[in-house]
């Protein structure tokens, strides 16, 4: 594996393929964009865990007040 | 009648490890596009980002997912991108999984000459023997007029392996 992170660049109207190194400034931005989507992936799983625990923690309400579980599967689906 | 086409117009297998793969100069000839990948990351980073024409600005897409989480439990979800500096396509197959694997990704992109907004569509998924398996399909826009002209894939800061493979055809609708 090279050192210094590679770009490949195909010309599909030459069928040119270059191989150069990445520059400073776009090794910086991939870490950057790799800390922003690390970020917004974390937003979304958190967001997926408490609608799941609030949809649970319904299901639990509504079974304590005498629904079944076909009768909430059917209002929660 | 229409005789539709489907035209390989370039590939690239990598030689060896890179952090990003560009089709550039793609012809404006055809009607619609389709990307095909097999790559494999060298890091725990799931996922890789496709940009059009360089473009950092515009993208918007709704990601439908699926990976197992435990034997017979299946982690179900949604993901969206909003205005966002890249595409996030998911389930490239990481260093962790299984060797010798890559993942299979597809897009659609039709109409990519006209001066609309671009939509896509795209499936993506990532084997993997020892569990998580996860799935993709992305639906979105690239909210831009501009002829499709290029399109780059990039990791997060780590490289696609060795025999990755990259795959542009050209759909002709007559």
């Amino acid at each position: 594996m090279a050192d210094t992170p590679q770009a490949v660049e195909v010309n599909c109207e030459t069928g040119v393929v270059t191989t150069r190194d990445l520059t400073a400034d776009e090794i910086a931005a991939q870490a950057v964009a790799a800390q922003a989507a690390a970020d917004q992936r974390a937003a979304a799983e958190a967001e997926a865990a408490k609608v799941a625990a609030d949809k649970a923690a319904a299901q639990a309400k509504l079974a304590a007040l005498g629904l079944t579980a076909d009768e909430i599967a059917a209002i929660t689906k | 009648m229409s005789s539709p086409t489907m035209t390989l117009i370039t590939s690239q297998t990598l030689a060896s490890s890179s952090s990003s793969v560009t089709f550039s100069s793609i012809p404006q000839t055809f009607n619609n596009l389709i990307v095909k990948t097999s790559v494999r990351s060298d890091a725990n980073d799931t996922s890789y980002k496709w940009t059009f024409n360089g473009s950092s600005t515009g993208y918007y897409s709704r990601n439908l997912y699926t990976y197992v989480a435990a034997p017979s439990s299946y982690n179900v979800g949604s993901y969206s991108q909003s205005n966002a500096s890249y595409l996030d396509i998911d389930a490239i197959v990481v260093s962790v999984y299984t060797g010798n694997i890559f993942n299979n990704a597809e897009m659609y992109i039709p109409n990519y000459t006209s001066s609309n907004y671009k939509s896509f569509s795209c499936e993506s998924l990532a084997e993997n023997n020892a569990g998580q398996n996860p799935m993709w399909v992305v639906g979105g826009l690239w909210q831009n007029t501009a002829a499709i002209t290029s399109i780059t894939f990039t990791t997060n800061g780590n490289n696609f392996v060795t025999n990755s493979t990259f795959y542009l055809y050209g759909i002709s609708n007559s």
